[in-house]
């Protein structure tokens, strides 16, 4: 499919969605009514579900399904392997143990921005890490073993200040960065996160020529003119940025930046320039879905989304290592 | 444009591995990179592409190669590495094109005359015929072609090739010379790493063998590869004959008296 063909497209589902997602919720709202409470005119009621309780919500989805889309994109690209995803390498898991951290140290009550710095500093630490490991030796093992690893001590280390929490109230927000979910969210957030996520996406869109060189490994690479180590620095602080920024809103959800480059992959020439729009924009799509999902499973109890996408997206991810063993992407 | 190579030191991880290399290579010439696993080769392309910390003086022409930044570098240089690595399953003609990255603005189409050059470069590696067929399922001979015509998609005046012929059927390493050949009668350099003493003797316009980081011997095929040079090198005796295309060579055996004629 022609690139513009397919970002039109995926552009399009991922608008749909966003309105779709402005219509769920536990409030019974018809249509005229949301659409009067978002732009003006509406009851009082509604005009406060949809400006601080929905909209943010939508926005937030939107926003972080791009980023774990377009990240799990710019990750397989530049380790040339396609089981690198945010969630599953380890910096998810890593920036919501420092957002979790900073919490229960209290930090969190000093400063709007100590737990979005916090988290941002996990994700740093974590992509460094993940550099410092795979990207030299291009291994898959290497990569997922590494991602593992951190995945398991940053998952140990939430536990361990869970277990050492003083009370219910802060477990349960402790477990919400561990199950992710985009609920409650206010306007606060998508102010906070957007521009960093933007920001994130503007230097993993400067990558693309490097991650297409990258394609015939790092020496053929570097005889392109690629220069590897602002190319690293590119990628480290643009994942780092976006990964973080809607971990420290929305906690770790997982295996989005998995499935949705593989699922659109297909539709490209695969090169990994191409993919990053669409994979970004089919991102925010399937983030946009999960969350309406969410909503719609168990209205009363609501499903946490991080819980939902993992769901569908381990099996997922297992499928792939099993086809991985035998066929190139 | 004119390489010339002067008193070269590369060290790896504190490890010295080129202890002072000097050469010189001219447009239009073709020249073989001889010696055993681990004599420096590679090493000596790598510092050449820019790729690993080197002393000593590396130009082409007036330009000083060490100084140069890494995309001014790549319209001068093309380096095809020994490990043959395709990361996705990239058309061949795509990944040809990769070729054209150091002459193309980010995010630019490819022009009509990146088309043109793409199709020559296929055409020179006998791979046009598979231009749209994922080059991860093609063989591996087919592959060393392909990544090879990226190479050449990349109108260096320099090129850098690491042993293009191996794992090559016969008629596809002829071919490989052959095509090195046309791209020196284009007025390019060549430099190219061979284990294949028969197609170095044939293609080569002259030969450079390295031996444990050391310049051994460089000169015309004929002057240096004798069999006290071969024997010096690589430790081997070899059979020679000769008809009208060079020498042909073929090792025998070990010099310390194992077999041989």
């Amino acid at each position: 499919m022609k690139p513009l063909v397919l970002n039109t497209l995926l552009a399009l589902l991922a608008l749909a969605l966003f309105l779709a997602s402005l219509g769920v919720g536990p409030a019974e709202l018809g249509l005229s009514e949301s659409l009067a409470g978002l732009f003006a005119g509406g009851s009082e009621a509604a005009e406060i579900i949809m400006r601080e309780i929905r909209l943010p919500r939508a926005l937030l989805g939107l926003a972080i399904g791009f980023t774990l889309g377009i990240s799990g994109a710019v990750l397989q690209g530049f380790l040339r392997n396609p089981l690198a995803e945010p969630g599953i390498v380890g910096v998810s898991a890593m920036a919501a143990f420092c957002a979790v951290a900073v919490f229960y140290s209290g930090l969190a009550g000093s400063s709007l921005y100590a737990l979005p710095a916090g988290a941002l500093v996990g994700a740093l630490a974590a992509v460094l890490i993940l550099m410092a490991l795979a990207a030299r030796s291009g291994s898959t093992l290497t990569l997922i073993l590494a991602g593992v690893a951190l995945s398991s001590l940053s998952g140990a280390l939430t536990s361990l200040v869970l277990n050492l929490s003083p009370n219910p109230f802060a477990s349960y927000e402790i477990i919400f960065w561990l199950l992710g979910s985009l609920k409650d969210r206010s306007m606060e957030h998508v102010v906070l996160a957007l521009p960093l996520m933007a920001a994130g996406w503007l230097l993993i869109a400067l990558s693309g020529r490097a991650i297409d060189a990258l394609s015939l490994g790092e020496e053929a690479a570097q005889s392109l003119g690629i220069h590897m180590a602002r190319t690293r620095l590119l990628i480290i602080a643009g994942v780092a940025l976006c990964v973080g920024a809607a971990t420290a809103v929305a906690g770790t959800i997982g295996f989005v930046g998995l499935v949705v480059p593989h699922l659109i992959r297909p539709l490209t020439n695969r090169m990994p320039s191409v993919l990053l729009l669409p994979a970004g924009l089919g991102g925010a799509g399937l983030l946009l879905a999960a969350d309406i999902a969410a909503r719609l499973v168990l209205p009363a109890g609501e499903l946490n989304v991080g819980v939902l996408t993992a769901l569908i997206g381990a099996p997922f991810f297992l499928w792939l290592v099993v086809r991985s063993r035998r066929e190139a992407f | 444009m004119r390489l010339d190579v002067q008193d070269l030191r590369v060290s790896l991880s504190g490890r010295p591995i080129l202890h002072g290399i000097s050469l010189a290579l001219n447009p239009g010439e073709v020249v073989g990179l001889l010696g055993p696993n681990g004599a420096g080769k590679s090493t000596l392309m790598r510092a050449l592409a820019g790729q690993v910390a080197a002393t000593g003086t590396m130009r082409l022409d007036d330009t000083d190669i060490a100084a140069l930044s890494p995309a001014a570098r790549a319209r001068l240089i093309a380096y095809l590495p020994q490990t043959r690595i395709i990361g996705w399953r990239l058309s061949v003609r795509d990944l040809v094109g990769l070729g054209r990255l150091p002459w193309r603005g980010y995010g630019l189409r490819p022009s009509a005359e990146d088309e043109e050059i793409i199709a020559s470069a296929l055409a020179l590696m006998d791979v046009a015929y598979l231009a749209d067929r994922p080059a991860t399922e093609l063989s591996g001979g087919e592959q060393a072609r392909v990544l090879a015509a990226r190479a050449v998609a990349q109108a260096t005046p320099l090129l850098l090739a690491d042993e293009p012929a191996s794992g090559l059927d016969p008629a596809h390493q002829i071919m490989m010379m052959r095509a090195l050949r046309r791209l020196a009668a284009e007025g390019r350099s060549v430099l190219v790493s061979l284990h294949d003493l028969t197609l170095a003797a044939r293609w080569c316009d002259r030969v450079v063998m390295l031996k444990q980081g050391l310049l051994a011997a460089e000169g015309l095929p004929e002057a240096v590869m004798t069999p006290q040079g071969l024997a010096e090198v690589y430790g081997i005796a070899a059979h020679f004959t000769r008809d009208e295309g060079g020498l042909i060579l073929a090792p025998t055996g070990l010099t310390d008296g194992e077999a041989g004629s």
